[in-house]
């Protein structure tokens, strides 16, 4: 069907919208035809072209303009390959949403939520619940009797400190945008227009240089304004620090002596929009200038590539949970097997730092109920039962550990493979909430589970790809080591750019990603030496068994004239590697093939797997420069590198061997 | 008696010229030809190695000959040629050969390459190339202002072990 544009009044877009509905109905959502409203976003409409009404949601194609549009203005990429059951959406604040098809919620780094409508697959393309998704991204669908009201929201309140100053980060739906009201001693007001808020009214933060910060919400829903109180200490210093990303603003706070780094805070971040090029070259990841007082262009919209669906999704026959094998293959490792029959969805959940559980829904438990305490210290007690109090027949597995123990999911042919490690994984890193299909070639879905700040117990390391679906991806500097900087653009954040983006794609294939660092930090420590630093890279490959090891830069020199892509590999054997992402990126960059070279380059020499080292273009070139300034250039990469592994590896193995294996 | 001390300064002066010819011609090298040695520089593919014939001064021991390819090397070609260079005002502070192996000192300056792989794997790559054309030598071991590294600040290449032709 060819797009269309609705150009009358609301009437007639209301006809329009409900005949197009009533078109696209299918067996998936047969129960679905009430008329689908107008949505306004920014003072434009947005226009869907298949929209669906599903009782309290509102299912959108994933490769409708007008999602695309819609993700694009919110500087979130979308990425789906037919046949996979993740649709992973990356925000502009590098978080993940991921939704699984046929599963009522979707997981963020962060945690998850339940979404009254489960995406789903229908004719080529997929259907993602619409309001549930720009909630998650920070706009708040307002209906107004007849339409909705897409209202950015400041929608994430982070505070952390690092030890001199205090370190604040506001993350919005837009751009955010505002006006300095008081700035008195120890009172800083800034005043946010057209934007509201979710955040709690008040929070104490307590730490030298800001005691708290509060949150008030005026004006109507349709033109809200948000005011943000900082209470600082007497005399505290105050800027603004370059962001991320331009729908984040980052403030530091300190005493008067402390060097705050960034911007005085300005009366004023500039609101008039600069109408944007077709080639934006501006973009949010650049430090070079105070983010909020450039009013950012959109972004290009991510690649999206939607064609037909071979298999069927799988069909939930008698779900069974059979029994439970524990084993103890070496004394820091417990594995614990969930025999299930094929195609059972699961959840899990982390509580707290020593408690786990995994529920398997509308399961039957035909074994008997287990209440046992293993042989290892690590492991308190672990439980397998028929939940009484679910509303359907749930079987839940549940373990009591000592804190902090890492835990990987991974489903295979015959149920759930439970990894308990003897390994301390204190951190941000813990993915706390997971989910899956049980049956061949299951997947989880687990954003962050392999933590990645954790080396290995110490001693025999696994056989490189022991662990046959890791990737390790290494963006390249980071931290203390900004890499190359030239026309504007530093290396490390376009390589920690570019692998967040390959993640969200191999993840959606299926495999498990582990990074040497997700945040712009030194992966050893900020004083480590230079060797120390990629050793600590190495070591998050060899002691994971990963399966390949993929290290992302952009290259540099003195002279401006090299442009280009280059692959290199250092073992001889793993040239095959270089070589299938190397074809595949100058084959969708159009970038200068400089070739796949042989270099003795630390990271890929020691890493004991297939590993490369991917130069993606020169920061030095000024053309490659500007396009590596574009976020759908750099997606571009992701794509073809993610592309590259899929062509040298094929699909991730589809169960899993924990103990054996290579290749 | 005067004859016999003519034949004595004779056979000493023809001794002297043996021995003379004889340490001449075995400390000379013997990729040094009329007086020129071969210095790589890496092209702007980042791989390629094109040779210049560099003229040679007086001294024709390796330590000297090495010394002087290096120097080239670093200071890399002609400003009209395309070629990949060691930052401005890299130079060598020593170079020790033994053992086969060039322990070649580089200036700190080395450490302004700028943060590209590409200019570090060619620069390192010419400095080799160069140094193993030298006979003699077939490894070549990097120090900077004296010490052993492992790799450039932020660097990609190792140069903990010493690298030789093989390790391209």
């Amino acid at each position: 069907m060819s797009p269309f544009r609705v150009r009358a009044g609301k009437a007639a877009a209301f006809a329009l919208l409900w005949f197009c509905s009533m078109l696209s109905a299918s067996p998936v959502n047969a129960q679905a035809l009430a008329p689908v409203p107008a949505f306004w976003f920014g003072g434009t409409q947005l226009i869907f072209e298949h929209p669906d009404r599903v009782d309290s949601e509102i299912a959108v194609r994933g490769s409708d303009p007008g999602l695309q549009r819609f993700l694009a203005r919110v500087g979130a990429t979308l990425s789906w390959e037919p046949n996979s059951r993740y649709v992973v959406i990356t925000t502009a604040d590098r978080r993940t949403l991921t939704f699984t098809l046929g599963v009522p919620h979707f997981q963020t780094s962060s945690g998850g939520e339940s979404v009254p409508l489960r995406a789903y697959v229908d004719g080529n393309d997929v259907y993602l619940p619409f309001l549930t998704l720009a909630r998650a991204l920070y706009v708040e669908p307002i209906f107004q009797g007849t339409q909705y009201v897409l209202q950015p929201q400041i929608g994430a309140l982070n505070v952390r400190t690092d030890g001199r100053r205090v370190l604040v980060s506001l993350v919005g739906g837009t751009p955010l945008r505002f006006t300095k009201d008081i700035d008195e001693p120890g009172r800083m007001t800034l005043v946010f227009r057209g934007v509201s808020s979710t955040l709690q009214p008040s929070r104490a933060v307590d730490l030298p240089g800001l005691g708290r910060i509060d949150i008030t919400v005026a004006g109507s829903s349709r033109n809200p304004t948000t005011v943000v109180t900082f209470q600082t200490t007497p005399g505290a210093a105050r800027a603004v620090l370059p962001s991320p990303n331009r729908n984040e603003l980052d403030l530091a706070f300190g005493a008067p002596d402390v060097a705050l780094g960034g911007f005085p805070v300005p009366l004023q971040s500039d609101s008039t929009p600069v109408p944007a090029p077709a080639t934006a070259l501006a973009t949010p990841m650049l430090a070079s200038s105070i983010p909020t007082a450039v009013p950012l262009p959109d972004q290009t919209p991510a690649p999206y590539v939607a064609v037909p669906v071979q298999t069927p999704l799988p069909v939930t026959t008698a779900s069974v949970v059979t029994g439970v094998d524990v084993e103890n293959p070496a004394p820091d490792a417990l594995l614990i097997h969930v025999a299930t029959s094929p195609g059972v969805s699961f959840e899990w959940h982390r509580l707290g730092i020593d408690r786990f559980y995994v529920d398997f829904a509308s399961a039957t438990l035909t074994s008997a109920p287990r209440d046992d305490r293993p042989t290892v210290a690590f492991v308190q007690s672990y439980r397998v039962s028929q939940l009484q109090s679910a509303s359907t027949p749930t079987v839940r597995f549940a373990v009591t550990m000592t804190p902090n123990r890492r835990i990987d999911v991974l489903p295979d042919a015959q149920g759930v493979t439970i990894t308990i490690a003897d390994v301390d994984a204190t951190g941000d890193f813990i993915a706390q909430v997971g989910s899956g299909v049980t049956g061949a070639g299951g997947v989880a879905v687990v954003p962050t589970a392999v933590p990645s700040d954790v080396t290995g117990p110490p001693g025999a390391l696994p056989p490189p790809g022991s662990n046959p679906r890791l990737i390790v991806l290494d963006p390249g500097h980071g931290g203390s080591d900004t890499g190359a900087m030239h026309n504007g653009v530093v290396e490390k954040e376009v390589t920690l750019d570019i692998a967040l983006r390959l993640r969200s794609l191999l993840i959606a294939r299926g495999w498990l990603v582990r990074m040497t660092h997700d945040t712009d930090r030194d992966v050893s420590g900020p004083n480590a030496s230079d060797v120390a630093e990629l050793q600590a890279r190495v070591d998050a490959a060899n002691t994971t068994g990963a399966r390949m090891f993929v290290s992302i830069h952009a290259n540099s020199s003195t002279s401006s004239v090299p442009s280009g892509t280059t692959s290199y590999y250092y073992k001889p054997q793993d040239r095959p590697l270089a070589a299938a992402i190397q074809a595949r990126l100058v084959g969708l960059l159009g970038t200068k093939d400089d070739g796949v070279i042989r270099e003795r380059f630390y990271v890929i020499h020691r890493t004991t797997m297939p590993a490369a080292l991917i130069e993606t273009a020169f920061l030095s070139n000024a053309a490659d420069a500007a396009r590596l300034r574009s976020p759908s250039f750099r997606q571009q990469i992701a794509v073809g590198i993610a592309d590259g592994i899929k062509d040298y590896a094929g699909q991730p193995a589809s169960s899993v061997s924990v103990q054996q294996g290579s290749f | 008696m005067r004859f016999l001390r003519g034949l004595f300064l004779l056979t000493v002066f023809v001794l002297a010229i043996a021995v003379g010819w004889y340490y001449i011609g075995h400390r000379t090298s013997s990729s040094v030809s009329n007086g020129t040695v071969t210095v790589y520089y890496t092209k702007y593919d980042g791989t390629t190695e094109v040779p210049y014939s560099v003229t040679l001064g007086t001294a024709r021991d390796v330590q000297s000959i090495a010394f002087y390819a290096a120097t080239q090397a670093v200071a890399g070609p002609p400003q009209e040629i395309q070629a990949i260079r060691f930052p401005a005002g890299t130079h060598l502070l020593s170079l020790d050969v033994r053992d086969g192996t060039a322990t070649v000192d580089l200036s700190g300056d080395v450490n302004k390459y700028g943060g590209g792989s590409f200019d570090e794997a060619g620069m390192f790559k010419s400095l080799v190339w160069t140094l193993t054309a030298v006979h003699g030598i077939n490894a070549v071991s990097i120090r900077v202002d004296g010490s052993r590294v492992a790799t450039l600040p932020g660097g990609h290449l190792e140069l903990d072990e010493p690298l030789s032709r093989s390790s391209w």
